[in-house]
């Protein structure tokens, strides 16, 4: 049986009418990574969910509680007591940590079975989902293996895109939820930034880190969130504001609703198939009374997103790594003295890629530099996020495609440089929603040559509601849900 | 504001304490060259310095501060089971020369 | 040429809490290494620091008592460098934005008024405890993440003096206020010293002192160091910019290291904490707060000490013998002999209801009006039947049970009897004088005024 490419309501269903229970499940999840060839997993929960699963088989099924003894799988980057997390990280390798992140804290009190730690790209930093330890992890949509299905969170999209969970824990700092799921037919959703606790989640960059998730629909991204959200003492950044019945509000709708499109990403999508499909949509929603208008923020303004976005993370990286040392935890090398301990761990824990992404990050704070770099960029962050503001208090929500392109093939479309001043601007947009915190969902929108690619609607701080009551009127628009390939 | 040469680069990786080899040292320099032409092209748009830098997302303040009791401590074995080398419940570590 | 020293000080205050700035782990000392440690404090991946309203308290407080102006929104940034006792890597610190800005403390010199400016105080953690072996260095992170406050001086100093006053002033006031206790020698209080001298209008570098262990150390420190430098200068040479330490023995200060070429420490803003406001509440209750005192007696051994400040109950009943003045090396044994079994034993509820009627019954222990034994007696029952302490007294009738005729009459008795060790007190013999008084309460079953006892005693030997 296949259970597990079902969504999360459709396998609860099974699991109350009792056609399955939590031990199938985890039998089917297990024998599914076993067959897995997408490179995806970091830790494999091989005894302990079935013990979890065996004790569930003696309980009801929880009726009101649709995460009950379903599997899920979590990236590395989420501290799990006692469950070796490493964050695809050469360095880390080893590390069993001595709590539990809130996220994961949350789930197992809702009796989900976690069944994975995922791949990512090192530390979360990166978008190809190929900068981790264990190298490429693979789009499951591309038979010949040769395409990404994005980073960082590449093993959480792949799992569920892979029909192997419904649902799986993700972060996004950049886009590292909301691309790969455009890459993966997923629904892919960051809410705002301080709606989820983020204690755990391994600090990349603090100002920007979001925890974010994939679903297979609407739906299920709308119970996760009343799941995962809400105030946590132990991050003084999460918010206090009431958590909603985000899924009966979900249905309320307040229309027309209106809509923004920025001419100037948008513009700078080349594929016409995904334009006109983007079209298509937008004018299905026009004649479901959505108001729908093209709103320019300059092309300079378009352009310095992604700028401000990589000073900023690196900046804050390379301090939130500088507890890398192999001392307390991570691996040790051996030396004369700390110092050349230190050289050592450090030169040959990270890779490459991130060193120079820390010594970016490391020269904009510089005092000769921080006025110039580091300081600039925050104020570009200002500029930026004033500006989408006063739009997101205009509209209900942006709309724009979630990326120009389809899964890029691997190999040498992967630049040796992690950032370029040429780079694209709408292969690079949605970090916008990172640097102004705003909810931001992604789902299906079409498939070009049997490979998908998403839509993104981004609305303003804590309207998690409405932007999902307009994600689940997308989705009736393009049909398009609970996609897997099998 | 420093300039794109090896000195600074090299000098800037081993304050971070690790090496950088030549082939990296070289992207590295396009890197951050880029970086700076990013820079200008900040700079370029109008009144940009006149703005307050942005820390967090939005406005963010607390009222909130912990009451004053322990709370969530390690046992030590929790706390010293991924070092490396320990003795008498002190974690061992090289000669420090500074 | 005038010449004249330009002093400014930098002095870290440990603060007292139950746990630490960040973390919920325990804020204590001299404990078994890594056992006071949260996950934060090791600087486990995903841990978050969540701030701590008592170091807030502090810091407020001591803000107020130095006339500063308050910052009412704390925001923490950090100062990135490696070092093996770093666990994050970075400290976390207030560089753009001190709690507390432009105060100042006058303190009195030889009967003179100085103010002495205030630059800022801000809070920040403390690194963990290292100790270097010769080939390997052991880490210890009780101490890492516990809280401190920084309180920089304007360089208004101008000798040793001033400075050692400065410096008591301090701590008296943090002493007294509940933010620290100020020890120089264990490190919770520490102070580091720029000296430099200004020759007619020209500044001279400046010279850090560091590791002074005492304010008299300080005093001298600065003083030798004074000297020093003029004497460079009469030379005909220049100052050097280093740090030196000060060598007791010789009474002068010894070079250390040179002054580092300038590291970069990145500070950068925090973007892990929100930052807290501070409410009018907030400083209301600050100012309101009770710390728990601290007690410090000097006829009691550091481990007491210790002991008793690590007891809840140990150190508000200490507190209290102090307000009574009965906070005697007599009373503390008892209380450290007796009540502290209790404690021990049954916890400190029964104590805390019969706390009046203890104290009174120490009052009278502590001025000779029961004898041990009858403070132990009463006490025991105190405890066993939670009755009123006058009944107690009133049934077992310590007190006035030998009236003062009886009394007489025994003494009598008494000196006949023992007319050797009579002969002994007048021949010089002090000792003689116990073994009397000894007798008298054995003969009276302890049930008399010892004070009463004595004075009669020695009227009647002054009549032989």
């Amino acid at each position: 049986m296949d259970y597990l490419s079902k969504n999360i309501y459709q396998i609860h269903e099974a699991l109350i009418n009792k056609e399955v229970t939590p031990l199938d499940l985890v039998k089917e999840a297990l024998e599914k990574i076993r067959k897995d060839t997408n490179n995806a997993f970091e830790y494999i929960y091989e005894k302990e969910a079935i013990k979890i699963a065996e004790d569930l088989s003696k309980e009801e099924v929880e009726v009101d509680n649709p995460l009950w003894g379903i599997p899920f799988a979590i990236k590395d980057n989420f501290s799990t007591k006692d469950i070796p997390t490493c964050a695809s990280s050469k360095l880390l390798e080893g590390y069993i940590p001595p709590f539990d992140s809130e996220v994961y804290a949350r789930l197992l009190n809702k009796k989900a079975i976690p069944i994975a730690k995922t791949t990512l790209d090192e530390l979360a930093m990166g978008g190809t989902g190929s900068s981790g330890h264990k190298g490429k992890t693979f789009n499951p949509w591309d038979e010949t293996k040769t395409r990404m299905i994005g980073g960082s969170s590449c093993g959480s999209a792949a799992s569920c895109a892979a029909g192997i969970v419904p649902y799986s824990i993700g972060s996004d700092t950049g886009d590292s939820v909301r691309k790969p799921a455009s890459y993966s037919a997923l629904v892919g959703f960051k809410p705002t930034w301080g709606r989820i606790s983020r204690y755990g989640l391994f600090t990349f960059s603090a100002s920007l880190d979001h925890v974010a998730y994939f679903t297979r629909n609407v739906k299920d991204s709308a119970l996760l969130l009343s799941v995962l959200s809400g105030r946590d003492d132990k991050d003084t950044t999460s918010s206090s504001l009431e958590v909603e019945d985000y899924l009966s509000k979900m249905d309320e709708k307040h229309r027309p609703y209106k809509l923004a499109v920025i001419k100037d990403i948008y513009d700078d999508v080349s594929d016409k198939n995904i334009k006109d499909t983007f079209d298509k949509m937008v004018n299905q929603l026009k004649e479901k009374g959505y108001k729908i208008n093209t709103v320019s923020i300059g092309f300079d303004l378009a352009k310095i997103i992604y700028s401000t976005y990589y000073i900023i993370s690196s900046a804050e990286a390379t301090s939130n790594n500088a507890n890398l040392d192999g001392i307390k935890f991570g691996v040790n090398k051996d030396a004369d003295t700390y110092e050349e301990m230190l050289f050592k761990v450090r030169s040959e824990g990270f890779s490459d890629r991130i060193k120079r992404r820390f010594v970016i990050g490391s020269l904009s704070l510089l005092e000769e530099n921080q006025q110039e770099i580091y300081l600039r960029a925050l104020r570009a962050r200002r500029l930026i996020v004033d500006t989408f503001n006063k739009i997101l208090e205009d509209y209900d929500a942006i709309i724009l495609p979630a990326s120009p392109t389809v899964a890029p093939l691997f190999g040498d479309d992967i630049p040796k440089k992690s950032f370029n001043k040429d780079a694209s601007i709408a292969d690079n947009y949605l970090a916008f929603a990172n640097l102004g915190g705003y909810p931001s969902i992604t789902l299906p929108l079409g498939f070009e040559n049997n490979l998908p690619f998403g839509v993104n609607i981004t609305s303003h701080h804590f309207t998690e509601s409405k932007l999902l009551s307009i994600a689940k009127e997308v989705e009736e628009v393009t049909k398009l849900k609970d996609l897997v390939h099998k | 504001m420093k300039t794109a040469n090896e000195k600074t680069l090299l000098e800037a990786a081993h304050n971070l304490m690790f090496d950088i080899n030549e082939v990296e040292l070289e992207i590295l320099k396009e890197e951050y060259a880029d970086i700076l032409d990013a820079i200008e092209e900040m700079k370029s748009i109008p009144n940009i310095d006149q703005l307050r830098p942005m820390i967090f997302p939005y406005e963010i303040v607390t009222d909130y501060l912990r009451e004053d009791v322990t709370d969530n401590v390690l046992d030590k074995k929790e706390a010293l089971k991924n070092a490396s080398k320990v003795e008498d419940g002190q974690i061992v570590i090289p000669k420090v020369v500074k | 040429m005038k010449c004249e020293a330009i002093i400014g000080l930098e002095i870290h205050l440990q603060l007292l809490s139950e746990s630490k700035l960040f973390s919920g782990a325990p804020a204590k000392y001299s404990k078994e290494p890594n056992t006071q440690v949260a996950a934060l404090d090791m600087a486990f991946p995903g841990s978050m620091p969540v701030l701590n309203k008592r170091c807030v308290i502090s810091a407020i407080r001591m803000v107020n008592a130095l006339h500063m102006e308050l910052d009412r929104l704390i925001r923490f940034d950090r100062k990135n460098y490696f070092y093996s006792d770093l666990a994050k890597g970075y400290q976390l610190t207030q560089f753009y934005h001190p709690i507390g800005k432009n105060g100042h403390l006058a303190i009195d010199v030889n009967d003179k008024i100085k103010i002495v400016r205030i630059n800022h105080l801000h809070i920040e953690e403390d690194a963990a405890k290292q100790i270097h072996l010769e080939n390997k260095t052991l880490l210890d992170f009780n101490r890492s993440g516990m809280g401190l406050i920084e309180i920089v001086t304007d360089p208004d100093i101008r000798n040793g003096l001033e400075a050692r006053m400065f410096l008591e002033s301090i701590r008296s006031i943090a002493v007294s206020l509940g933010v620290s206790n100020g020890r120089l020698q264990e490190g919770s209080m520490r102070v580091d010293v720029n000296v430099s001298l200004k020759v007619d209008d020209t500044n001279g570098e400046i010279v850090e002192l560091k590791n002074l262990n005492g304010f008299k150390n300080v005093e001298k420190a600065i003083n030798s160091e004074i000297k020093r430098q003029k004497e460079i200068i009469a030379n005909g040479k220049k100052v050097k910019p280093e740090t030196r330490r000060y060598d007791e023995s010789k009474n002068t200060t010894v070079f250390m290291r040179k002054k580092n070429t300038k590291i970069d420490y990145r500070y950068f803003a925090d973007a892990t904490i929100a930052p807290v406001r501070i409410s009018d509440e907030l400083i209301k209750e600050a100012l309101n707060y009770q710390p728990v005192h601290r007690i410090d007696f000097d006829f009691l051994t550091k481990e007491t000490i210790d002991e008793i400040n690590d007891s809840e109950y140990l150190s508000h009943l200490f507190t209290n013998l102090e307000e009574n003045d009965i906070a005697t090396l007599k009373v503390s044994n008892f209380v450290l002999t007796r009540v502290r079994n209790e404690i021990k034993r049954d916890g400190s509820g029964l104590l805390m209801e019969i706390e009046d009627d203890l104290l009174s019954l120490l009052k009278m222990y502590e001025d000779d009006k029961l004898s041990y034994k009858q403070t132990s007696i009463i006490y025991q029952q105190l405890m066993k039947n939670n009755q009123p302490l006058n009944e107690i007294l009133e049934e077992y009738n310590f007190t006035n049970e030998v009236e003062e005729d009886e009394l007489s009459a025994i003494i009598d008795e008494t000196l006949v009897q023992y007319i050797d060790a009579v002969n002994d007190y007048k021949n010089g013999k002090d000792k003689a004088l116990n073994y009397l008084l000894g007798q008298i309460y054995k003969r009276t079953k302890n049930n008399i005024d010892s004070i009463k006892a004595k004075e009669l005693l020695l009227n009647k030997l002054e009549e032989k």
